[in-house]
């Protein structure tokens, strides 16, 4: 009997997590890009501290499925780390919140700065293959492409007009957070990835660079003012008209203190603080 | 050959102590009781696990729960109701042998897409929870099913003789027979639990916040380990000491289980 | 238990009070049944959503040579070929490593010592692959690259194990003379174990390997976090490459729809392999050694 009492204690205390703290009506749903999350998640947590009434959920799951929960409405808020198409912006109201650009990174041991355009084409296309052909020490270059489906594959892909079948790389990555692993793991590597976490990740400390491209140094100032190309949009998509907590996400994030949030993750506001 | 013979086990014995020392220097260090309550911060490359030491708990009970009457239900469908169709008895057999070696991942896949697309849960600790129960139910039916098996029919047919109704001489008599491998059937899976890391990842998620319920989303430890270890640059040291607690609690519950039921000890699969 | 004498005239099989119990006995039949039905079950929901994706015009692109869903190429090809290398590179590796170490322990070895060793194999055997994988990532990959090889000696590692503890099985099914026996005739220990012992035990083996490999071709976790990932029939053995599992792993939660049910055609090819590989196992181990 003893047993049992000592064994029902700890079941109980987890009895707690029984009960659903929100449900579908109450929860504001967000969906999508996997690189504007931990903006949405931080404003959440914001407004959440502002009014306990509140339940923001922010989930991934990648542009394609922002658009596609955007548009079946499955979602209050849909996020998507790429432009839309005629077709997939149908109903839908496109915000832009901030700008992120997609950089090359390498080792922080690698002595390349800048790369240009035709030079990353040709590494990723196989047509260059050792260091030594862009003003890196010589050895062979270990190629790192994004996995299907992400929206940093899409834009790479876009900019530099490369067909996904053309690339052999190395090695295939998910999140953007594994490319960075790869890279500060090999000083022969090369990625490319969100701005937003490559920064980050140099704020902790990585053994990284961004490369620049075209001689236009990836910086968030270059993001800024828009001379670095390889830039998007980090958009959130509204099924419909904006309802109040939507807007005032909006508003928070045109704050100086949803500025600082994105500098914070390494993204540029759209709005100058 | 006895030298080949030998080294080969050598070989095979000092990788293994290798491993393991590997992961008690690089991780032990880091094993405070602040470690496992403490919270999670700057994606788990500090603070500790208290949020996945809850997650971890959460879903290995869960499942647990909903796998045992499943499972119990199970092996008494084979022992006392399908005792004169052998045929039947040895199909249901076969579903539950099927299930206990099929690849984990695929279930996963399923779980995420019944649980997690279909029925609008995503990645919560409920979908982690209910597809590992699809695949603890059929493990704990078979271990009760030997044990049942095991228990002298004279035992059922002398109390039926005595007057006693069928469900009585179960509840009464039969199962409190088979105890020790009731215990052990669980123990298995709740080992099995606790090492499963597919199954997981592709439910209830990576995230290492404090879940508020059990729909939320929540990476246990053996995922928590696969996350630091293959996500989080600069994750290296957190995923040993991870990955220490992670062994501790699996030889332990190898160990306890040995102790019970020598010859389950050696047949599980995990992934 | 001591026997108790029947009383005389007492029916053998009351069925009286069994209608009291009747919702007791419904309900172990309800979830009794259900808990049959849940392979069943899957199955059918992996067929369905699978086939669901043999509707679209892609489906010719299962026998091609690409994996690449942005591109609208579902070519399985590649990923089955990577499967298979890793698992029966991985099986090539472990098998002498853990039948060797069987022998050792079964042949050579007695009492207390070798029932520790057998139990630590045990122990080994049943951790995580995580931790495989962990190893995998910070020890062999910087050194070798992420590639089939890394994938093939992590699986090996864990295949190790289950593979020496079947074989030590396999060993004890012998018939208990036939040591004795090839030693009397005058042949050396070696020589038994050679030429009798493995030919008897062959079927059982061949069984063990079996087995191990339908663990190796449904293992996700761990070859994903050392392979590389790249979808392609691989050139050489430090090449990179995709398995079934690790697709899903990578590609589940991004899938758009159409790519989402391909994903599901790819589960159901796991399952299928690794259902076909453990009922040879089965039927392998079944058969008496010769």
């Amino acid at each position: 009997m003893k047993k049992l009492l000592l064994a029902a204690i700890p079941v109980l205390a987890l009895g707690y997590f029984l009960i659903p703290k929100s449900n579908a009506q109450t929860r504001y749903l967000l969906t999508g890009s996997s690189t504007i999350a931990p903006i949405l998640q931080k404003v959440a947590e914001d407004l959440q501290a502002e009014d306990s009434s509140l339940r923001i959920d922010v989930e991934t799951g990648g542009s394609g499925r922002g658009i596609q929960d955007a548009q079946s409405k499955q979602c209050d808020v849909g996020m998507a780390s790429r432009e839309l198409t005629a077709e997939e912006a149908k109903g839908i109201l496109v915000r832009p919140i901030a700008f992120d650009g997609v950089s090359m990174i390498v080792h922080e041991s690698n002595p390349v700065t800048n790369l240009t355009k035709q030079q990353v084409i040709d590494i990723y296309k196989g047509t260059i293959t050792d260091w030594k052909d862009v003003g890196g020490t010589p050895g062979e270059i270990y190629l790192v492409n994004k996995a299907e489906g992400r929206a940093t594959l899409t834009v790479f892909l876009e900019h530099f007009k490369i067909k996904a079948g053309d690339i052999q790389p190395d090695a295939v990555v998910g999140d953007n957070a594994q490319g960075v692993r790869l890279v500060t793991g090999n000083p022969a590597a090369i990625a490319y990835v969100s701005i937003g976490e490559a920064i980050s990740a140099q704020h902790r400390g990585e053994d990284l660079h961004l490369v620049g491209l075209d001689g236009v140094s990836a910086t968030e100032q270059t993001v800024a003012d828009g001379t670095y190309p390889l830039r998007r949009n980090l958009n959130l998509l509204f099924p419909g008209e904006i309802d109040p907590l939507g807007q005032r996400i909006l508003d928070h994030l045109a704050t100086p203190r949803g500025s600082a949030i994105l500098t914070e993750l390494g993204f540029t506001p759209l709005v100058a603080q | 050959m006895k030298f080949a013979v030998f080294s080969s086990a050598a070989f095979v014995f000092v990788l293994f102590a290798l491993m393991l020392l590997d992961i008690l220097v690089r991780g032990g260090a880091e094993l405070t009781p602040q470690y496992f309550t403490g919270a999670v911060s700057d994606g788990g490359r500090s603070g500790g696990i208290g949020p996945v030491v809850v997650s971890t708990l959460l879903v290995v009970l869960m499942a647990t729960a909903f796998a045992l009457p499943l499972a119990v239900a199970g092996a008494l469908l084979c022992t006392e109701l399908l005792v004169h169709r052998p045929a039947s008895r040895q199909l249901v057999r076969r579903s539950f042998e099927i299930l206990v070696s099929a690849p984990s991942v695929a279930v996963g896949l399923i779980g995420w897409s019944l649980f997690g697309q279909v029925f609008g849960f995503g990645f919560s600790l409920f979908s982690g929870a209910a597809t590992l129960a699809f695949m603890l139910a059929p493990l704990m039916a078979l271990a009760f099913l030997n044990g049942l098996e095991a228990v002298p029919q004279a035992l059922r047919s002398q109390s039926l003789a005595l007057g006693l109704t069928r469900w009585d001489t179960l509840v009464y008599l039969v199962l409190p027979a088979a105890r020790p491998a009731l215990v052990a059937g669980v123990m298995l899976a709740v080992g099995r639990a606790l090492a499963e890391t597919a199954v997981l990842v592709l439910t209830s998620g990576v995230t290492t916040r404090m879940p508020e319920d059990i729909f939320d989303p929540g990476a246990t430890l053996a995922v928590h380990v696969y996350n630091l270890a293959h996500n989080v640059p600069g994750g290296e040291s957190r995923a040993y000491a991870a990955a220490f607690a992670l062994v501790v609690v699996n030889i332990g519950v190898q160990l306890l289980l040995t102790r019970w039921k020598p010859r389950l000890a050696n047949q599980e699969a995990t992934s | 238990m001591k026997a108790v004498p029947l009383p005389t005239g007492a029916p053998v099989e009351s069925t009286g009070r069994r209608q009291e119990h009747a919702f007791a006995w419904a309900l172990v039949w309800v979830l009794g049944i259900g808990c049959a039905f849940i392979a069943p079950a899957l199955l059918l929901f992996l067929l369905g959503k699978g086939a669901s994706f043999l509707l679209a015009d892609e489906r010719a692109t299962l026998t091609s040579l690409r994996w690449s869903p942005t591109e609208a190429s579902y070519g399985l090809v590649p990923l089955v070929v990577g499967t298979l290398s890793v698992a029966l590179g991985g099986l090539l590796l472990a098998l002498p490593l853990g039948i060797g170490t069987a022998i050792a322990l079964h042949f050579y070895l007695r009492g207390r010592l070798r029932e520790w060793f057998e139990a630590t194999l045990g122990v080994l055997g049943g951790i995580p692959s995580v931790v495989f994988g962990l190893f995998g990532t910070f020890w062999l990959v910087p050194r070798i690259g992420a590639s089939l090889l890394s994938g093939v000696c992590v699986l090996a590692a864990m295949l190790i194990p289950t593979l020496a503890l079947l074989a030590l099985a396999a060993f004890r099914q012998l018939p208990t003379g036939l040591v004795a026996d090839g030693l009397r005739l005058g042949l050396s220990r070696e020589q038994v174990i050679l030429r009798l012992v493995l030919r008897s035990a062959r079927p059982a083996l061949f069984g063990a390997a079996v087995l191990a490999l339908s663990r190796g071709l449904g293992e996700a976790l761990a070859v994903e976090m050392v392979c590389g990932n790249v979808p392609g029939l691989p050139t050489r053995l430090t090449a990179p490459i995709r398995t079934l599992t690790t697709t899903l792993v990578q590609e589940f939660e991004y899938a758009q729809p159409l790519h989402n049910r391909a994903l599901h055609l790819v589960a159901l090819a796991i399952v299928l392999l690794a259902a076909l590989t453990s009922a040879a196992a089965l039927r392998l181990r079944e058969r008496k050694a010769a």
